[in-house]
């Protein structure tokens, strides 16, 4: 996936809220974006998948996944491209399920109307997928609804959907924010595991430099709008060029992010 | 308020259509050229010069028993919004303070008021109870009082709980002073409102039941009656029903514009509304920054 | 709630039915919590109210003229020197045992009487329904779907309109209209379905539309504000990030969730629809349960009335308790108290 000088703006009141984004995520590589609240990350992504809120569009640049240019895309060509293609999880994950319709069946809805499964065949694949992402009792979770399982667990059952048509870009913004410290390394844990397992490239949107500190390849500094920093994590990490950074980066010193600066300069070494 | 209400189009509107309604109803039997209970021309005429709005079916004059017929049409529904409030209000009052019985109690018998097929009650009730004007006014004041029971809670509720006018009276305020305010913004629109929904249905109901001759029997005039009996000799006079459904529709749809006008100017969002069009008024910039509004004083609402 | 999954460690299966048994239970509990003090304080009304109304048989069946000592012997003979607990208990074990009574005026079991008359206001009735759900929804669904376009204020428009206007007034308009002036429908009167859809449809729709018109308004104005609230959780973005069309996404997620007030706002309808059948049955002369009711009420038929206010009550609480069944299998995270 290839993002080209993306810019997008608000049609009202007129003015531009991202002003030429570019990064380019490999073939199962990650890319963490960092940056403070209001900086443009969650739009980028709603921009790559194709779900910018009313009145807000992507007035320039490109976004390419796969070689196609998805300014080109009609309505059919993005359903098409989401779920098979690129999928997404975000935060407070609770509210991205239907409260009225029980998770099992959310998840199978996905594999019979994305991968044609059977209903028997989309049972025993969800529960598959269910215990993928180490929930403790499928059968239970899947015959649950949304207001019955904790943030973790939900966000487990949302990223089994989002994965459950095989993409090969998963996007992941801030979800583990909301997560209590143990939940959301492990959540963390399961995203790097699925990487590995799946081939799967991720996108880690965070305002948390330790969270993309520990599993991204590149980092994305966002600010207002615009990119202050982009390269390789320990790169950027270890002798940032912009003051921004630097401010985040020294922020987060107390928060034991030394720690992870430490061992991935073992790591390189 | 009622200031206020008059300075939307709605609220203007309104107040034309209810000081006719009213006007009609006190003064209507007065300016009635003939009296409305004898024959005074040849039967089921159109309208002439000596008979604006034509005959009946016992060649009465049309537009003499419309306008003896508005003081219980009109007069009637007031009566019920009385009797409905002093039933309804009391007890809602009451289910705040009385404790949790009559609160349980109370709350189970207007859940149940509300679910009850409200027409075939009020027939029912007025009928069985002697069939008169009195026994239907109670009868339908009854079935509508747990409009202002509800009402009457939800001030009271707001009152008990509001932190405001602790706050105002810690501050030095006098609790009249505070009590009054808190009236005038919070209490008195939802009772405008309810009051003026409650008239309009209260013009409906008794105009259903005069038409169907319960509470009220002919030859008496009312203008249920009249649409009653015009709808008889509809295959004759076809657009003879229709003075009747006018004078009825002008009337609730004076009660339901002036429920909205109120709704339109309380409130933080009739405030700035009301702003905005004096603004407008003034020939200046028609938008009305937000923090200011918030900083007028709010006695306004008055 | 976690904890449900969590501590199912050592039987799981039998652990989840338990959950859904209790969880059921549950609902039906609070289904009748709700709905038992309704019939019983409405068949209590409906009761006192022939009480305190102080009638008796005599004047229909001695006439005018009846000795004193007549008159008591009949009022005991249809119990009503009884304590007056004694009399509603006896009367409330008949209603339930299905035994609406004795009419006054030709001791023909009620029942019999209402029979035929209850299949004509329940048509009406069950038509407006129809039409209030139909047009609604369209309405609505419109409104949501061009929302803040003309389309929108004029479906807004409309029905405020129309929620203003009482069911008879509509009633003696559309007679005019259809009956009077265009001879398209007939003015008056009921064929039964046995004779035909054709003329059972003829005779019942435009009593059924005078009925309908606050229903569709009101469907309409709580669709709207449901779709329109509805579109804009993230459980519908979830879904379109699922790769879901959007025929899919507007079907199962969007509409399941947004439909709940409107289909609430049917049952707080339905007591209308019964009790506008007295008016309109009136305007277009059906004999259906509402002019019984009338008829029973102005001839002091005091055991008629009571089982016509009775039945409706019936009717209500069934309709009500229905209407919460599909609320709670439409949505189930919903806690609803009463
Ligand atoms: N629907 C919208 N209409 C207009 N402006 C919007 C809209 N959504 C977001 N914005 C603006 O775009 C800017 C970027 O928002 P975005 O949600 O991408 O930030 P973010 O980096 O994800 O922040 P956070 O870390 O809080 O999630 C913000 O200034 C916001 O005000
Ligand atoms: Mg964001």
């Amino acid at each position: 996936m290839q993002v080209r000088d993306l810019r997008i703006r608000c049609t009202f009141p007129d003015s531009e809220l991202v002003h030429g984004v570019n990064f380019t995520l490999r073939r199962g590589g990650t890319l963490g974006i960092v940056g403070e609240s209001g900086s443009g990350k969650t739009l980028t992504c709603a921009a790559v998948l194709g779900i910018l809120p009313k009145q807000v569009e992507l007035s320039h640049g490109t976004v390419e996944i796969f070689g196609s240019n998805t300014a080109s895309f009609g309505k059919q060509q993005w359903v098409d491209l989401r779920g098979n293609v690129i999928s997404a999880v975000f935060q407070d994950p609770g509210s991205y399920l239907n409260p009225s319709i029980r998770l099992g069946k959310q998840i199978n809805e996905v594999l019979r109307v994305k991968k044609g499964l059977s209903r028997k065949q989309a049972k025993q694949e969800t529960l598959r997928l269910l215990s993928a992402v180490h929930l403790r009792d499928p059968e239970l979770v899947y015959d649950q609804y949304a207001h019955e399982l904790s943030g973790g667990m939900l966000q487990r059952v949302v990223i089994a959907a989002a994965i459950a048509p095989g993409p090969k870009i998963l996007i992941a913004d801030e979800a583990t924010t909301a997560l209590d410290v143990t939940v959301q390394a492990e959540v963390l844990d399961l995203l790097t595991e699925l990487k590995e397992r799946e081939g799967l490239s991720l996108v880690i949107v965070s305002h948390d430099l330790a969270v993309v500190a520990q599993i991204c390849d590149d980092v994305l500094v966002m600010r207002s709008g615009e990119i202050v920093e982009y390269g390789p994590t320990d790169e950027v990490l270890q002798s940032p060029s912009n003051e921004y950074t630097k401010l985040l980066i020294s922020e987060h010193q107390r928060y034991g992010l030394d720690r992870i600066i430490e061992s991935e300069r073992l790591q390189v070494a | 308020m009622l200031r206020n209400a008059i300075r939307v189009p709605s609220g203007r509107i309104a107040a034309v259509l209810l000081g006719i309604v009213f006007f009609l109803a006190i003064f209507g039997p007065v300016l009635a050229p003939d009296a409305p209970n004898t024959t005074v021309g040849a039967q089921l005429q159109g309208p002439s010069g000596a008979h604006l709005l034509g005959t009946d079916y016992v060649g009465r004059d049309v537009l003499s028993r419309m306008l003896a017929g508005s003081t219980l049409s009109v007069l009637g529904a007031l009566m019920v919004v009385v009797i409905a409030f002093v039933v309804g209000a009391i007890p809602g009052l009451l289910s705040v303070y009385l404790g949790r019985a009559f609160e349980w109690v109370s709350l189970r018998v207007v859940d149940t008021m509300i679910a009850l097929p409200f027409l075939v009650f009020a027939v029912a009730m007025t009928a069985l109870l002697g069939n008169g004007v009195v026994q239907s006014m109670f009868a339908v004041g009854i079935l509508l009082s747990p409009v202002f029971f509800r009402v009457a809670r939800s001030s009271a509720l707001s009152v008990a709980r509001s932190q405001y006018v602790e706050a105002a009276t810690l501050s030095g305020a006098s609790t009249a002073w505070v009590m009054r305010k808190h009236f005038l913004a919070k209490v008195l629109p939802p009772i405008s409102i309810a009051l003026s929904t409650t008239m309009a249905t209260g013009l409906v109901v008794i105009a259903s039941l005069t038409f169907l001759g319960i509470g009220v029997q002919p030859p008496t005039a009312t203008w249920g009656g009249i649409l009653a009996a015009d709808l008889q000799y509809i295959a004759i006079q076809p657009l003879a029903p229709l003075v009747p459904v006018v004078v009825i529709l002008a009337a609730v749809l004076g009660c339901n514009l002036f429920a909205d006008a109120v709704r339109d100017v309380s409130g933080e969002a009739g405030r700035q509304l009301l702003n905005a069009r004096a603004a407008k008024k003034a020939g200046r910039v028609t938008r009305v920054p937000r923090a200011r509004i918030g900083l007028r004083k709010g006695g306004e609402l008055g | 709630m976690a904890t449900v999954s969590i501590a199912g460690a050592p039987s799981r299966g039998s652990l989840l039915i338990h959950h859904r048994a209790r969880q059921f239970a549950g609902a039906i509990w609070r289904l009748l919590a709700a709905f038992i003090p309704v019939f019983l304080l409405g068949s209590f009304f409906t009761f006192l109210l022939g009480s305190i109304s102080g009638l008796n048989p005599a004047p229909l069946q001695l006439g005018d003229g009846a000795s004193l000592s007549a008159v008591h012997a009949l009022e005991q003979k249809w119990g009503l020197t009884r304590p007056f607990f004694d009399q509603y208990f006896t009367w409330l074990g008949h209603v339930l045992s299905g035994n609406l009574g004795r009419s006054w005026a030709n001791n023909n079991p009620v029942s019999t009487l209402l029979e035929g008359r209850a299949i004509i206001t329940l048509s009406a009735a069950g038509l407006a329904l129809l039409i209030g759900i139909v047009f609604g929804f369209a309405l609505g669904a419109l409104a949501a779907r061009y929302q803040n376009t003309w389309v929108d204020r004029l479906v807004t428009i409309l029905s405020a309109t129309i929620s203003t206007l009482p069911p008879f007034i509509v009633g003696v308009v559309l007679i005019d209209l259809f009956a009077t002036s265009l001879h398209l429908l007939p003015a008056a009167g009921y064929v039964s379905l046995g004779q035909g859809f054709e003329p059972w449809f003829s005779h019942i729709i435009l009593p059924a539309v005078a009925l309908s018109f606050d229903t569709v308004a009101d469907v309409a104005r709580q669709l709207r504000i449901g779709l329109v609230s509805a579109k804009r959780q993230h459980y519908v973005t979830g879904a379109v990030v699922r790769g879901l069309n959007g025929r899919r996404v507007f079907w199962v997620h969007t509409l399941r969730n947004a439909v709940s007030p409107s289909i609430a706002v049917l049952g707080l309808k339905f007591p209308a629809l019964l009790g506008g059948a007295v008016v309109t049955e009136s305007i277009f002369q059906l004999s259906g349960y509402g002019q019984f009711a009338t008829q029973a009420a102005v001839q002091g038929d005091v055991p008629s009335v009571q089982a016509v206010l009775v039945v409706a009550v019936i009717l209500v609480v069934i309709f009500n308790m229905v209407v919460n069944v599909i609320l709670n299998a439409l949505v189930p995270s919903a806690s609803r108290g009463t």
